[in-house]
């Protein structure tokens, strides 16, 4: 395997300070909403109280004579001035900003006031009286399966994704996209296994609680549309907000600040769309700043019940897997289909085995809307594999951990849905986290109120593909460097691992390259911040247009010296002429070749992926994804018998990440993903009453607090490095997550012999279980 | 959500069951309860007023007889909406009375649906706040049911105000 190697050594697989953590730690850091800008007139939502009704009547006189109100906007107002144009969403063009005729979930806006102060908005929208026709709701994700009540008369692919266009204008469905993935013969090599385990598996609807809340700002300038926005989709939304206005791309600019966490919270058609149309139609700067509790309406996880079976033949070998997948997309697409579709396609795991069925839906219900998070749908199918393929290897008696490593997935390997491995190291990372928490070790299992078990589980996510990343950088005459790129950093250290990147290239110190902070007018097209893409496609298009700009210098080295440019060597010293001898630094050579300081040299790059589209039949594709994740997490805990309380006493987790740009900031994202992921075990889930979440508040949504932090957390690096990575390296901000909660269950098995298929595994339901024998 | 319970009110069945389809009587023993009339033989149209935690609501309700079986059961759907604080309530009930000793033992099955600012606080206080309330209403239904002169209409429920609005009042100066 060849792998870029670099030239001066002084950047890559180091452990450099995060860029802004300084900032971060003192409180100095301005995210989005303490940008100065403009004034701006406040925005306050009026929210729709009912899961599925036709809007009869809005009655705005009272709220229009609140003092301190400037408009009163309803969906209506809108789609006169808009059109279909009102209606967005990266996979559906189906999410109006503000109900137009129906409401299909209780939280949604109806009417928005611009007032001028957040108190009088707030004041005016509660004065809003809003007359329903209730409709029949569908909350359950199987109920919506089987139809009666629909939450949307027909479907509208929107134009982002053009293989969804042939499902325009179907109607009497509930389900919006459906993937299904076929080889071999699953039914026939069922009947002829010696092991089978089957079960059906739930994981709730989940939300991502970034500290930062959802944040934006509009205003016209002149004739063109400026935004400030808290986003992880800088370009994506302009495009949005082109089609929503009817405006060229040059006539809108989207500007971004540092995210206070996202975890796909902030990504797509979020406040944007609201607060530019209200901009734009009412000409008026406005600022829209989401309360957590209105944050906890506009995004939520998926949740998905798995129904599926493995199989394993007399010899311990995987045969066969089936998996039935139904996310709950709640009452708008968003990007479900997406998720549906590149989570189905790995829904039986990382494993070696010929005869798969898979079938994956994404369903509305009368929900909020799910959306992308953290592990894109991946963590929900891993439950179920990971659980079945451990109970599997415990009905054969067998190590849990042996069994997986027989049947993992090797390099070459081609899984189920036709792609070959490559830079997936499994069992790496299967053995590096059973050696740390001493799986083979003894085990004080106890035999009074507490009880002891380990567990381990494996993961597999494909990357986003295909995707586009731009990089444009300029290196200043004093040897500093200007980073162009429109990668969002929300904590993931995006700012510091690209100026690595490009140090690297350069043989540039800690320090010496900046990122700037995406800008529309300014950086460069990012297909997206998300799926752990950046790393490897953004760090591409930064190593190209670094070494671009490294060629450039050793050229005009080159004409200083009186050499040919194979002669020069860029180092940390400078570039220097092996002929010679001779030495110039950056600074000296651009202020010869310029003759003035300050100057700057640009190159720039792009970089792209391509794919080849599953095909519709079997969902098989030889090319489906640019790169994979591999990784694996084990646990050690002890379960109260008297409380049903779970106590993580070692946690390992372990990510292929190809090559550690900044192994610092590979062991945060890998401990940082194991800690959400054990929430998502333990704790996490969003409770819904006929349609209503009822707790959606930080009182009542539980979160890990640090009482609830493992004893103790191992990240472990894993480095197989990818042929095409920059400097070998891919992402990692997803890794730990996927195999985590099958992982923490698994364990749980282990201490007290009770398989769970729903999570979260709470006191309560641990308890409960205990006492009846199972769950 | 769904709430239940079951109480025995000194009365025999059909004063009690007649009792709960008339308005006045309603109106006086249903906490908060500041209005309530019938419009025909199967509509009643009303307003409530109470309290749950700390968030106080005003609500405009419609109730629809949809059953009776008199005199032992009446099934009726309950709608409200509190436009200003954004919430609505459903309530599909189904009320039973049967003779228990010289009294009647009254059960109730109730699915409701809280929607908005309501509806977010959750089905622990909901549940708690709704046995408080059925305390409040026994105690008023049974003196109606027994002859005794009712509490003015709508004031059933504010026996005594919150903590905090005493606290509030103390603060402010004024009496609690």
């Amino acid at each position: 395997m060849t792998v870029d190697s670099p030239v001066g050594g002084v950047a890559v697989g180091e452990r450099w300070a995060r860029a802004g953590a300084r900032a971060k730690v003192r409180g100095e850091l301005r995210y989005a909403a303490d940008e100065p800008v403009r004034p701006c007139h406040d925005v306050a939502v009026h929210r729709g109280t009912r899961p599925h009704a036709r809007i009869a009547a809005i009655d705005v006189s009272r709220a229009a004579a609140t003092d301190g109100v400037i408009a009163v906007v309803t969906g209506a107002d809108l789609y006169a001035e808009l059109g279909d144009r009102i209606y967005t969403g990266p996979a559906f063009a189906d999410q109006p900003c503000l109900a137009v005729d129906k409401v299909r979930y209780v939280g949604e806006p109806v009417a928005a006031v611009i007032a001028r102060s957040p108190g009088a908005a707030r004041r005016a929208a509660e004065e809003i009286a809003v007359t329903y026709d209730d409709l029949p709701p569908v909350h359950d994700v199987d109920a919506a399966v089987e139809g009666g009540a629909y939450v949307h008369d027909e479907l509208r692919p929107s134009a982002v994704f053009g293989d969804l266009k042939h499902l325009r204008g179907r109607r009497d469905t509930n389900v919006n996209y459906e993937y299904v993935l076929r080889t071999g013969d699953a039914e026939g090599a069922t009947a002829a296994a010696a092991h089978t385990v089957r079960g059906d598996f739930w994981c709730p609807p989940t939300h991502h609680v970034p500290i930062e809340l959802p944040y934006t700002a509009a205003w016209p300038e002149g004739d063109r549309i400026e935004v400030l926005s808290a986003t992880q989709t800088p370009s994506y939304v302009r495009q949005s907000l082109a089609d929503l206005l009817d405006l060229p791309l040059n006539r809108i600019r989207v500007r971004c600040a540092p995210l206070g966490g996202s975890f796909g919270a902030k990504m797509y058609d979020r406040l944007e769309p609201l607060a530019a149309a209200l901009a734009w139609t009412y000409r008026v700067p406005v600022r829209v700043a989401a309360t957590r509790e209105e944050a906890f309406l506009l995004t939520t996880r998926h949740g998905a019940a798995v129904t599926g079976s493995m199989a394993a033949d007399a010899d311990g070998m995987l045969i066969t897997a089936d998996a039935d997948v139904r996310y709950d997309t709640g009452a708008y697409a968003d990007v479900g289909p997406r998720i549906t579709a590149k989570s189905g396609m790995i829904a039986t795991g990382p494993y070696a085995i010929a005869n798969v069925g898979v079938r994956s839906r994404c369903v509305y219900t009368n929900k909020p809307s799910a959306g992308p998070f953290r592990g894109f749908g991946v963590p929900q199918v891993t439950w179920a594999h990971e659980s079945l393929v451990d109970e599997l290897a415990w009905e054969r008696g067998e190590d849990p951990a042996a069994f997986r490593r027989r049947n993992l997935l090797r390099e070459g390997d081609v899984a189920a849905m036709g792609t070959a491995m490559h830079s997936a190291d499994f069992t790496a990372c299967l053995d590096a986290v059973t050696e740390a928490i001493g799986w083979t070790g003894p085990l004080e299992r106890g035999d009074g109120r507490w009880r002891r078990g380990k567990g381990v589980a494996v993961g597999i996510k494909a990357v986003l593909t295909p995707t586009i990343s731009n990089a444009t950088l300029q290196l200043n005459q004093d040897g500093s460097a200007t980073l162009l790129i429109s990668t969002v950093d929300m904590g993931q250290g995006s700012d510091t691992i690209m100026a690595q990147i490009a140090a690297e290239v350069l043989c540039l110190g800690e320090g010496r390259v900046r990122v700037v902070t995406a800008d529309t007018d300014v950086t460069p097209y990012d297909t997206i911040t998300a799926g752990s893409r950046s790393t490897y496609h953004t760090g591409n298009a930064v190593r190209l247009a670094a070494e671009k700009m490294r060629d450039r210098l050793t050229g005009l080295a080159a004409g200083h010296f009186g050499v040919a440019a194979t002669d020069v060597k860029l180092t940390p010293d400078g570039l220097v002429s092996a002929q010679t001898q001779r030495t110039v630094g950056i600074a000296d050579l651009l202020h010869a070749h310029f003759g003035a300081r300050g100057t700057t040299l640009t190159t720039e790059a792009d970089y792209s992926t391509s794919w080849t589209p599953y095909d519709k039949e079997t969902g098989r594709s030889p090319a489906v994804t640019e790169h994979w994740f591999a990784g694996a997490a084990a646990v050690r805990l002890a379960v109260d018998t008297a409380t049903g309380r779970v106590r993580v006493e070692h946690l390992a987790v372990a990510g292929d990440v190809g090559r550690a740009i900044n192994p610092a900031l590979v062991e945060q994202q890998l401990t940082g993903a194991a800690v959400m992921g054990l929430g998502h075990a333990l704790f996490d889930q969003l409770v819904f009453d006929e349609g209503q979440i009822v707790n959606g508040t930080l009182l009542d949504y539980q979160l890990p607090s640090v009482r609830d932090m493992p004893d103790r957390i191992t990240p472990i690096i894993v480095e197989s490095p990818h042929r095409t990575g920059p400097f070998g390296a891919k992402g990692v901000g997803e890794t730990a997550i996927i195999p985590l909660a099958p992982a923490v269950s698994n364990a749980l098995r282990d201490a007290i012999g009770i398989r769970f298929t729903r999570l979260p595994l709470t006191p309560e339901r641990v308890l409960t279980a205990l006492q009846k024998g199972t769950a | 959500m769904n709430l239940g319970s079951s109480f025995v009110i000194p009365a025999d069945a059909s004063r009690v069951f007649d009792a709960f389809l008339d308005p006045d009587a309603m109106r006086a023993s249903v906490p908060g309860c500041t209005e309530l009339e019938r419009i025909d033989d199967t509509h009643y149209r009303g307003r409530l007023v109470n309290e749950i935690a700390h968030v106080r609501f005003s609500a405009g309700f419609t109730a629809e007889i949809t059953e009776v079986r008199e005199p032992e059961e009446v099934r009726a759907v309950l709608k409200g909406e509190d436009h200003r604080l954004g919430s609505s309530i459903k309530i599909d009930a189904t009320l039973s009375v049967r003779p228990e000793g010289a009294g009647s033992e009254v059960s109730y099955r109730m699915d409701v649906a809280l929607w908005g600012k309501i509806g977010r606080l959750g089905e622990s206080i909901v549940r708690r706040r709704s046995t408080e309330v059925e305390r409040q209403f026994v105690a008023a239904f049974t003196r109606i049911c027994t002859g005794q002169p009712p509490d003015e209409p709508g004031t059933a429920r504010t026996e005594r105000p919150s903590f905090w609005r005493r606290l509030l009042a103390v603060l402010r100066g004024k009496s609690a």
